[in-house]
């Protein structure tokens, strides 16, 4: 069994992998992202059914962003805007500069990781023009280059497993305002976290952020033939999905929010995401870029991951944001 | 050269490459072989009918275990030896090895993995420029090759066989032995469709295909083109089968998929089809080799970018 450290530093080399996926997607012509090659050292073509599961998780996150920060400013002044967007275990994510160049902005939006990651990020951020330009005037370096603090834009690091203890202190610390609208998003992190860990993250959530909605992308369903040969493929590399069996299911994962009182959630697998959202115009553009042949394979792969939806109140704002 | 085809299976079966040298010698062998079979093969029964087994070369030597040694066992197989497992190159080398020493005991058909653009995409030609030193040679003569197998078998005038489905432009297999097969799959038209169609329970007839090639087809489609060529069933391949095989339309259609745990992640059964002298069909399933310290390992797709979409 591998020592704690060393399951950590397993845990953070899948922010390398899905920035490899996330860049062969781009590269491809699948999404538009012209910043993640700047993080991908070794760049990998992965095989077509990744990059079209690549694309729609982009989609389902992507257009959720866009839709919060939208409908947030919507319904409010415009002088008065205050939303935030936290972002889970951000690993080497590029939204905050997909937002930025398109002059979207949020009130705050705070990123959080590792230290170790973090980094790396930050170094590569203030290499690239491209990127360092899009950054608040006001940013600085701090923590010997682990994080990056502005008014509008936080990297923050910390341990998500000691979030209220460690996490917390520092997102007030940096303006986080616990009755703005908050969007917090979670993509394949939560479910590395022993259920625990992250059901502290939710009840936190719940009881303090008056206005909040999450966004969680994981997996689901365990127990499947599928699901077993995902866990033990994924066990022999040293990475356990603490929280599969937790949340093994659409219905669980809802579950998990309205339990605590949230007014909705909503839930769907990857699978009917990709065969509900996305128009038939993408869907001829994609065939275009790559055949896709192993539609069976990918079916089955996609309906193993889960987008989540939730908020915590009936404000107008919320109801808007919808998965499909 | 001269080849010595007994000597380049024991190679392949103690997990050894064939040489760039003796990959073209034995294309160019095979190829008369294969020149010479009709678009559609006439077949006696017993033989053994193979799925997709995509570049998973332990578990085709793991089929030989189980249903016997080729020649002593015949063997039809339904296209898509290569691309998404990673011994594609020893996996086609040693079809095609007994295919030259064997020729009336083992029938390849041509998949719709056996091209250029597609093995382009899904791992045949990145596994053999790996595998040569960054040479293309062995991906050459073979997609080449392919151009020369087979497009459909049929067991004694009753059963159907096709690495896809049906056409809208095949009613009777006549139209299938006229067609020129000699040359890369085209994008659309009989030779297409037959290699990328797919059966669809719940339509009668011809529908769209959702893989950009072929059709789908239905009830109706199945009774007509058996009535109409007075046969009793079709076999083919093409679509994974969690539990390695799947019959429907009342029995009239079969198909057999032999990659057990697919792309090492499925989690799948496989199946072949032992079919009986007197056309009776029998399915053997099976699950993924077993290591051996004889053999190299197979490498698992522990790789979590396998995973992270």
């Amino acid at each position: 069994m591998s020592a704690p450290e060393d399951s950590d530093r397993l845990v953070q080399g899948t922010s390398n992998d899905a920035a490899i996926s996330r860049e062969s997607a781009a590269r491809l012509g699948y999404i538009a992202d012209p910043f993640i090659q700047h993080f991908v050292r070794h760049p990998q073509r992965r095989a077509p059914l990744i990059n079209r599961g690549t694309f729609t998780r982009f989609q389902g996150v992507q257009k959720t962003l866009r839709q919060f920060l939208r409908y947030t400013s919507q319904n409010q002044q415009q002088h008065q805007t205050q939303n935030q967007v936290v972002i889970l275990g951000s690993g080497l994510d590029t939204s905050y500069f997909l937002l930025a160049k398109d002059n979207i902005r949020a009130k705050r939006y705070f990123e959080i990781d590792f230290a170790e990651i973090n980094a790396k990020k930050a170094a590569t951020i203030y290499k690239k023009p491209d990127m360092r330009r899009l950054l608040p005037a006001d940013t600085k370096v701090a923590a010997g280059g682990c994080e990056l603090h502005s008014e509008e834009y936080c990297l923050l690091s910390g341990d998500l497993r000691l979030f209220a203890q460690d996490i917390v202190p520092r997102l007030l610390e940096h303006g986080f305002d616990t009755s703005a609208p908050t969007l917090f998003v979670s993509e394949c992190v939560l479910i590395y976290l022993d259920p625990q860990h992250s059901d502290s993250i939710i009840d936190w959530i719940t009881e303090s952020v008056a206005n909040a909605a999450i966004l969680t992308y994981e997996q689901i369903l365990p127990s499947d033939r599928f699901g077993q040969m995902m866990i033990e493929n994924l066990r022999a590399r040293g990475l356990e999905l603490r929280g599969l069996m937790a949340y093994p299911s659409l219905e669980s994962t809802r579950d998990r929010f309205l339990s605590r009182g949230w007014v909705s959630a909503a839930a769907i697998d990857l699978s009917d995401y990709h065969k509900k959202a996305i128009p038939q115009s993408e869907l001829s553009r994609l065939a275009r870029i790559e055949f896709l042949d192993e539609w069976e394979e990918f079916s089955l792969l996609a309906k193993h991951y889960a987008f989540t939806l939730a908020h915590t109140t009936h404000s107008k704002s919320f109801a808007s944001i919808k998965l499909i | 050269m001269v080849l010595d085809i007994d000597k380049c299976i024991a190679q392949l079966y103690n997990g050894e490459l064939l040489a760039e040298s003796q990959v073209q010698s034995l294309c160019l062998q095979v190829r008369p072989i294969l020149a010479n079979e009709s678009n559609v093969v006439p077949l006696s029964a017993p033989v053994t009918v193979v799925g997709d087994v995509h570049g998973q070369y332990h578990d085709v030597l793991e089929i030989f275990a189980i249903g016997g040694q080729c020649p002593d066992t015949n063997y039809l197989f339904l296209g898509d030896y290569v691309d998404r497992g990673n011994h594609s190159v020893e996996t086609i080398s040693l079809l095609c090895c007994l295919k030259l020493r064997y020729p009336q005991r083992i029938h390849l058909l041509r998949g719709n993995h056996e091209s250029r653009n597609i093995t382009k995409t899904y791992g045949f030609y990145t596994e053999c420029t790996t595998k040569y030193g960054g040479s293309a040679v062995v991906w050459r003569e073979f997609t080449d090759l392919f151009d020369y197998l087979a497009l459909a078998v049929v067991i004694e005038d009753s059963v159907f066989c096709v690495h896809g489905g049906l056409s809208p432009s095949v009613s009777h297999i006549d139209q299938l032995r006229v067609l020129d097969r000699f040359g890369e799959i085209p994008h659309e038209g009989p030779l297409a469709d037959i290699l990328w169609s797919d059966p669809d329970p719940d339509i009668q007839g011809f529908g769209r295909s959702q893989r950009g090639a072929g059709y789908t087809f239905g009830a109706q489609v199945v009774d007509r083109f058996l009535h109409n060529n007075g046969m009793s069933h079709i076999l083919r391949a093409h679509q994974l089968c969690m539990d390695g095989f799947l019959v429907q339309f009342n029995d009239r259609l079969s198909t057999v998929w032999s990659a057990p745990n697919y792309c090492y992640r499925c989690g799948n059964i496989a199946s072949v089809l032992q079919v009986d002298p007197y056309l009776k069909r029998d399915f053997i399933t099976f699950t993924a080799a077993p290591t051996s310290p004889h053999k190299p390992a197979p490498l698992q797709s522990t790789d979590p970018s396998s995973y992270f979409i």
